[in-house]
């Protein structure tokens, strides 16, 4: 033991590259807190290449040595079923390009599940490689009266075997120990069997030897869910728990989003009011402070939404609900983990594309990405609110319900209906290659999730969002200002055209009418002619291209709304100002109808992209799915207004 | 021998293999899960829509839908 | 199902593997003459040189110039068999006494790992005297020494754990205890 840190040093000499360890684990065992416990926040999220697993890579320092450590991906074998499966046991054998084996392993296996556990632990023996086995949950197995003596099952093993509760930190520091000894690490006489009975009758010997007795069982879980899944109150309390998720989500992020806002506001107002040039105060204030104020707005919601999975996800409810869920999103081909993206993409399509990962198969991965902008986030909301209000009279009733609320339901239904159609369609697609995945999900017993472990996992979520985000965001909100305020034009440009460089409403609405964005409005016209919309509404829907909500104000600039915030009395009033309807009202009936399904399907936002590409690891899928929703949009939107047209007409 | 998916709530059998007819790759994810020969496997609970369902193997719980639960043959206990 | 197996090394011997199995499948101990094929063709064909029974262990020693990673898997599989079919062994000394080897290995084992720690961690020591016949004996030193309490945690803490790994073992004595009877009550130096 001594000897291990003086040899260290000499050591490390060998090879230039920082030893490499590995963590190998099932779902549920403990893997990742024993991940964060060890690389605290300073994890690094990527993807595999050429499948859409992520991967996490963080570095711990054991005394003067650095380690890399890799959280592999949870899994119940080494026996690859699916092509991300492959990657993993590609990883394990050094077969990924300009990639060695990883030095070492540590393999987590839950004390509650051993006899399960084993198989895994018999396959990852037999990779040959330095192996440590970390035994977690053995406070929940003596607490349920099981037992197990660790001496004795190391010495069955054959490798060094060690015990930590990861999310109380207990052992970490033991752990470190051991890993700093990698080199020293026992293998085992011989590697475990290959062959199922063998393996089998290996597993037994090994847990008869080392005197373990499986835990009681979790008395809790088993009454917990009599009642979470009752056929009737499960599906009540179901209902309930996403009621509360999406109530807190909008009573607890919607003042911070609105203090982010006034925030940013008020820095822009500071900008232009100190710096004279009227362009250069544009560029800083609404471009650069905006584009960042935009991608800003969204983290309240998304840290919630985190904080809340996370949470459910560490209790345990999180498969409970994919389980009621499953035999409906099994409709879309999909199955009940799913769910959870695409609820959560209710709030915002971000979170539930990141909530995404929790699925074990690329094609389901996939398939609810490209559904997940379809859901109604709450971006579109404003929007709605607005377009609403043009189409339906507020005092209009069926019955004892407003048309205007049930015009909204239907545009939420319609959100999560298209997004089933989608995601079928796409998992369709997925499914022409390669066999399906079976269906199956471990039902882990209700665990007190540490704060610590809640907040890292909402912490890391964020901190990706911000980083990989940002850029993106910011340089498509800079660009589409600069589209709407180029060329720019001189105080007696705008006096020849009878505008007061004065009254800034007006020098506004001139800038934006004779811009680079008013000119692609005009071009695109004939595009979007047949949907109804003018070269104004173009714009609107362009600039709404970074994110939707901008929609409302745009258009109410372009309207010249004394309120750009309710232009719906100036937009009621528009008429077409050229072409064969001019004169005509531009907002009627089958336009507003037009404009609210191209809503519904166009993917108008650069932070869905950006985590997109992210979550897939190239712009191959975001371009997929910007490509198939704005074609989508379009013919939906047609539809809607020739169907509106004939109603009405 | 009967199916694991045609096993009423509450009994226990014991596994007597996956079926030869299942996919290799089910087959041999269904045994790396537990269900290998001679094991004991609970149904605890049906999801409300009759599908899938939990099962209780080799210390802990696992939900299957009925596609998976119809490859592994099993023996009900006396 | 097979019978539940599993391979551990022999310290000092890289050419012996220890297969726990369950106690008393084969119903004799020490080494065997024969035994049913496909292991008695291991041991023809000078894969393994001999095959030696325990309570609850199989002990193997290879053949010269072979390798556990070369044969370890036809050993396993050969074993299982040979397992299923207790009838077919035949021992070569019917009258060979129980081998104290493995049991004093577990003693040492044990004193070196938890049970050592265990009496260091309370400021003593417990050496190994001898193992005879099924019966350990051990000296308890430093603080431990006379202090009834821990005398008997010691006593019964290796005594427990080496009947797991070792049902053949008779007692453990402590060859420092005063006699039986008078076991409790007495206050050491």
């Amino acid at each position: 033991m001594e000897a291990g840190c003086h040899s260290e040093g000499t050591r490390s000499a060998v090879g230039t590259a920082l030893p490499r360890i590995a963590l190998i684990g099932s779902p549920n065992a403990g893997k990742t807190s024993i991940f964060n416990a060890l690389t605290g926040m300073h994890a690094k999220t990527g993807n595999y290449p050429g499948v859409t697993v992520s991967r996490y890579i963080g570095n711990t320092r054991i005394g003067d040595q650095r380690y890399v450590i890799e959280d592999l991906p949870g899994t119940y074998s080494l026996e690859p079923i699916s092509p991300d499966e492959q990657v993993m046991v590609d990883v394990l054998h050094g077969r990924l390009d300009g990639e060695q084996s990883p030095d070492a392993l540590l393999v987590t296996v839950d004390a509650t599940t051993l006899r399960r556990s084993l198989r895994l632990v018999a396959q990852v023996l037999r990779l040959g490689l330095p192996t440590c086995v970390v035994v977690t949950f053995t406070d929940e197995l003596t607490g349920r009266q099981g037992h197990l003596d660790v001496e004795a099952f190391e010495q069955a093993l054959g490798v060094p075997v060690l015990r930590v509760i990861g999310n109380r930190g207990q052992g970490i520091d033991r752990l470190r120990d051991r890993i700093a000894q990698w080199r020293t690490w026992n293998l085992p006489a011989l590697p475990p069997p290959a062959e199922p009975a063998e393996t089998d009758a290996w597993a037994e010997s090994v847990l008869t030897f080392a005197a373990y007795r499986a835990p009681g069982r979790h008395r809790v879980t088993q009454r917990v869910d009599a009642v979470l899944l009752h056929p009737i109150w499960g599906s009540v309390v179901f209902f309930a728990v996403m009621m509360l998720f999406f109530q807190t989500v909008f009573t607890v992020a919607a003042p911070l989003q609105d203090y982010v806002e006034t925030f940013f506001g008020w820095l822009s107002g500071l900008v232009a009011e100190h710096i004279g040039n009227r362009w250069v105060a544009g560029l800083l204030g609404e471009a650069l402070l905006g584009g960042i104020g935009a991608v800003l707005v969204f983290v309240p919601q998304i840290v919630m939404l985190f904080l809340l999975i996370a949470l459910l996800e560490g209790v345990g409810y999180m498969s409970r609900a994919a389980f009621l869920m499953d035999r409906v999103m099994a409709r879309a081909g999909l199955e009940g983990r799913a769910f959870v993206a695409l609820l959560s993409s209710f709030a915002c399509a971000i979170p539930g594309i990141m909530a995404t990962r929790t699925l074990p198969s690329a094609k389901d991965r996939l398939a609810t990405m490209m559904a997940a902008p379809l859901m109604t986030c709450s971006a579109r909301l404003p929007v709605y609110v607005l377009l609403i209000g043009l189409l339906v009279d507020p005092q209009a009733r069926v019955g004892p319900f407003g048309v205007q609320g049930l015009v909204m339901f239907g545009m939420y239904l319609l959100g999560a209906v298209s997004a089933m159609v989608a995601a079928w369609v796409f998992k369709k697609i997925g499914d022409r290659r390669g066999a399906l995945m079976p269906f199956y999900m471990e039902m882990p017993p209700y665990r007190l999730p540490s704060v610590r472990s809640v907040l890292v996992a909402m912490g890391h979520s964020a901190k990706s969002f911000l980083r990989k985000c940002t850029t993106i965001i910011a340089v498509t909100t800079v660009a589409l200002w600069l589209l709407l305020n180029l060329p720019l034009h001189s105080d007696a440009e705008l006096r020849a055209h009878g505008v007061d460089p004065g009254d800034s409403a007006a020098v506004a609405t001139y800038v934006t009418d004779h811009s680079y964005a008013a000119a692609v409005g005009h071009f695109v016209a004939p595009v979007f002619e047949p949907l109804g919309f003018d070269w104004r509404i173009n714009v609107g829907v362009l600039s709404a291209q970074s994110a939707r909500e901008t929609f409302v104000a745009t258009l109410g600039q372009v309207a010249a709304a004394d309120d750009p915030e309710q232009p719906t009395q100036a937009l009621r009033s528009m008429t077409h100002t050229d072409g064969p309807h001019a004169g005509q009202a531009l907002f009627t009936a089958p336009t507003v109808a037009a404009l609210l399904v191209f809503f519904a399907f166009a993917m108008q936002c650069m932070a869905t992209i950006g985590v997109m590409r992210r979550e897939t690891g190239g712009w191959k899928w975001p371009m997929i799915a910007f490509g198939y929703l704005t074609g989508l949009a379009w013919v939906m939107a047609y539809l809607a207004r020739t169907v509106v047209a004939l109603l009405g007409g | 021998m009967s199916l694991l998916a045609d096993l009423p709530r509450g009994h226990r059998a014991t596994v007597v293999r996956v079926a030869d007819d299942a996919h290799p790759a089910t087959a041999r994810r269904l045994e790396d899960l537990g269900f290998t020969s001679g094991v004991e496997v609970e149904v605890v609970r049906r999801a409300p829509l009759r599908d899938p369902v939990i099962y209780r193997v080799k210390d802990y719980e696992l939900c299957l839908r009925r596609a998976q639960a119809q490859c592994v043959l099993i023996q009900e206990a006396a | 199902m097979l019978i539940p197996i599993h391979p551990q090394p022999v310290p000092d011997r890289p050419d012996q593997l220890r297969w726990i199995t369950p106690g008393g499948i084969v119903p004799f101990r020490g080494v065997a003459a024969t035994v049913p094929d496909p292991l008695g063709a291991l041991l023809r064909d000078g894969t393994l040189d001999e095959v030696r029974v325990e309570t609850a262990a199989v002990v193997t020693t290879l053949g010269p110039g072979r390798t556990w990673s070369g044969e370890g898997t036809r050993v396993r599989s050969a074993l299982h068999a040979a397992l299923a079919d207790p009838a077919g062994w035949q021992p070569a000394d019917v009258a060979e006494k129980p081998d104290d080897a493995p049991l004093r290995e577990a003693a040492e084992a044990l004193l070196d790992g938890a049970v050592g720690e265990f009496a260091r961690s309370h400021g003593g020591h417990i050496e190994l005297v001898d193992v005879h016949d099924g019966t350990v004996t051990v000296r308890l030193g430093g603080a431990c020494r006379g202090c009834p309490a821990s005398r008997l945690t010691l006593r019964h803490r290796l005594e427990e754990q080496l009947r797991r790994r070792h049902p053949d073992l008779v007692t453990v004595t402590d060859v420092t205890a005063p006699p039986r009877p008078v076991d409790h009550g007495v206050a050491g130096p």
